[in-house]
């Protein structure tokens, strides 16, 4: 049973959290973390590809063959970056749109816009 | 002739974007006058790559000196270099039809030209990380262009866009977890090699399917296009935003689509899945642009159905229907881009989009019909325009079977029904006295129109030629040959007497249109529909493998 608990298994579980909340919530703060939350588990997942618990985190010349995959965890840093821009560009937006519409809830902005 | 070394692949991707910032310091006047000539030089070197590639085969370009797998290339093959092309050529018609608009201030331009550079960048890229990195950055410059008057829907359709594709990019994300995980490499060649050489094939679905299910969203594949329309016809966006998302941006969506099944197609067999998905998208896009009463949502679904189609060749399993698919590709971007330019004009004389309102374009704007004209006999595929011969390739793509090639008549006979109703407003009684209002429309739009127009025609009638300047074809005489000629034009005539008799009949007077227009999908139910495709994809992939 303990041999499922990984960090990889826990990345998949977040990831279908994250997708629960993007289905089943109509507000669109709880969809913006929830796809966050998706993105972060994406990430998770990654890192740990190729990753031992006895592995060095890959930094510095010594200990070469002892370090983890150095190259998912050069992606991600840059996944990260995206991660943060494109949810900083979402809240902007979210913040014109309840100025304009004064509800957070999708379902309510397409009753206001077909009305 | 002596060969020349091919330029640096960056160079189209970086002359845009690098121009636009550093114009950004003078007038605007002189800022707009920078990015044209950029964007020719930019036309220039996209013929030159091509000729390249035509000559000596695929350019491979290492950046900043590290090798595959390591580090990031950029290639330019066989099916790239084409895309590319047209990019640029578009890209450049924009920018000139759009010469003297008022919203054409310096961050428009240059969230444009910078749009430009990262979508060459996606033909371009050669592994799936960049891929990522790349459509993110698509997103969020095609967000700030739909929402870029900022108009009550504008922010609403802007913010759908966003979070349907970040959605997606989620979804493509961990897609590329299990592909690094299941083969330790990301570039596209490294993949498609060791996906061959898997003995236990199980191992590519959950990687395939998240992967193909953002894919599948970006290029708006059946049950995912909710959020087309939406960005596409935007009632506030600039018609030249509209043009560019319908023209080009869904196009690097159906060129991934096209890489997934280079690399995965052969080791999973989904050739007849998104045979059908591309038949029951084509469908549905039809259908629901005829239930449309806004111009620009017409042209927008009709979108959709075109990548059906696209798709219905990709997925044929013959070359012929394969280059077909990549010719629609290109004839699409030039008339759809057409259609939304004047229907963007026609929405602005008129001072309303819906279709019932508009009467007698023909009277009132006469240049500015005769190039949508044209564009809508590309769209219909009438003979001597581009469609039909895309449309006649697709169609030979799929000879074989006849179920197939029915479905393709019905989803030409939807096209023609599409367009015999959006036709209605070229003629009729314009409403207005026709002195006052001939003249309006400024000269300079109208010319750049016609252009588009001659492109159409330029792409049927010098087919030929065309395609084996454009494709590798074994022979190009043989696809633009004139013995079916007589045979196409009859048919094309039938169908078309077909469409019109069904209009005048059923669409013009049901009440069913009224009430499918009426249905609205909320984000919820989008999402939905993106894990059911997901869901879908994986169960049939765990069944046929």
């Amino acid at each position: 049973m303990l041999e499922y608990v990984t960090i990889q298994n826990a990345s998949l579980v977040l990831f279908f959290v994250g997708l629960y909340g993007v289905l089943f919530h109509r507000n669109i703060i709880r969809t913006i973390i929830s796809v966050n939350v998706m993105d972060v588990a994406a990430i998770l997942f990654l890192i740990t590809v190729n990753a031992r618990p006895d592995q060095l985190p890959p930094v510095g010349p010594e200990h070469a063959a002892r370090m983890v995959d150095p190259l998912p965890q050069a992606l991600m840093i840059t996944a990260i970056v995206i991660g943060i821009s494109v949810t900083a560009v979402s809240i902007t937006l979210f913040i014109g749109l309840f100025r304009k519409y004064g509800t957070s809830d999708w379902q309510k902005i397409i009753h206001r816009l077909t009305r | 002739m002596t060969a020349l070394e091919p330029l640096p692949l960056y160079v189209p991707v970086l002359l845009p974007i690098v121009a636009g910032t550093i114009g950004y310091f003078v007038p605007t006047r002189i800022y707009k006058h920078i990015l044209i000539v950029a964007q020719m030089a930019v036309v220039g070197i996209a013929v030159h790559l091509l000729a390249h590639v035509r000559r000596s085969g695929t350019l491979v370009e290492p950046l900043a000196g590290w090798a595959e797998p390591v580090g990031i290339t950029l290639k330019l093959d066989a099916i790239s270099a084409p895309l590319l092309l047209l990019v640029a050529v578009v890209f450049l018609l924009l920018f000139l039809f759009n010469y003297n608009k008022l919203y054409m201030d310096k961050l428009f331009q240059f969230v444009f030209v910078s749009l430009q550079g990262v979508i060459a960048s996606l033909f371009l890229t050669a592994d799936v990380f960049n891929v990522y990195v790349l459509i993110e950055l698509t997103t969020v410059f095609s967000t700030l262009l739909i929402m870029y008057k900022k108009g009550k829907p504008a922010l609403y359709n802007g913010m759908l866009y966003l979070m349907f594709s970040i959605l997606a990019m989620a979804f493509f994300l961990l897609g590329i977890g299990f592909t690094y995980q299941t083969f330790g490499v990301l570039d596209f060649a490294g993949i498609r090699e060791r996906s061959l050489a898997m003995t236990d094939r199980g191992a590519l679905i959950l990687p395939y399917s998240l992967m193909m299910t953002a894919v599948g969203m970006k290029a708006g594949l059946l049950p995912m296009f909710g959020w087309l329309p939406r960005a596409h016809a935007a009632p506030s966006a600039p018609s030249m935003v509209s043009a560019m998302l319908s023209g080009i941006q869904i196009k690097a969506g159906i060129y991934l689509f096209i890489r997934m099944q280079l690399m995965f197609g052969e080791a999973l067999a989904t050739r007849q899945l998104f045979l059908v998905v591309g038949i029951l998208t084509a469908v549905a896009g039809f259908t629901l642009a005829i239930c449309q009463r806004d111009i620009k949502l017409i042209l927008a679904y009709s979108t959709v159905s075109q990548i059906g189609l696209i798709v219905i060749g990709l997925t044929s399993g013959s070359e012929i229907g394969f280059w077909g698919g990549i010719y629609h590709i290109i004839n699409h971007a030039v008339f759809k881009a057409l259609l939304f330019l004047t229907a963007g004009l026609i929405a602005k004389e008129y001072g309303t989009r819906d279709i019932a309102m508009i009467r007698g374009t023909v009277y009132r704007m006469p240049v500015v019909t005769v190039a949508a004209t044209l564009a809508v006999l590309g769209m219909a595929g009438a003979p001597f325009f581009n469609g039909s011969i895309s449309k006649y390739l697709i169609e030979s793509g799929l000879s074989g079977d006849a179920r197939w090639q029915a479905a393709i008549y019905v989803v030409n006979f939807g096209t023609m029904l599409t367009f015999t109703r959006y036709a209605t407003i070229f003629f009729g009684d314009p409403g207005e006295s026709r002195r006052a209002a001939r003249g309006a429309v400024d000269r300079w739009p109208a010319t750049v129109a016609l252009v588009f127009g001659a492109l159409i025609l330029a792409g049927g009638i010098g087919a030929g030629p065309l395609m084996g300047i454009l494709f590798p074809v074994a022979d190009p005489g043989l696809l633009a040959s004139g013995a079916s000629a007589v045979g196409k034009t009859l048919v094309f005539a039938a169908t078309f007497a077909a469409a019109i008799a069904t209009y005048l009949l059923f669409v013009r007077r049901a009440v069913v249109l009224d009430r499918i227009r009426g249905i609205s999908v909320s984000f919820n139910a989008m999402a939905m529909m993106m894990t059911g495709f997901f869901a879908f994809l994986l169960f049939y992939l765990l069944v046929t493998v």
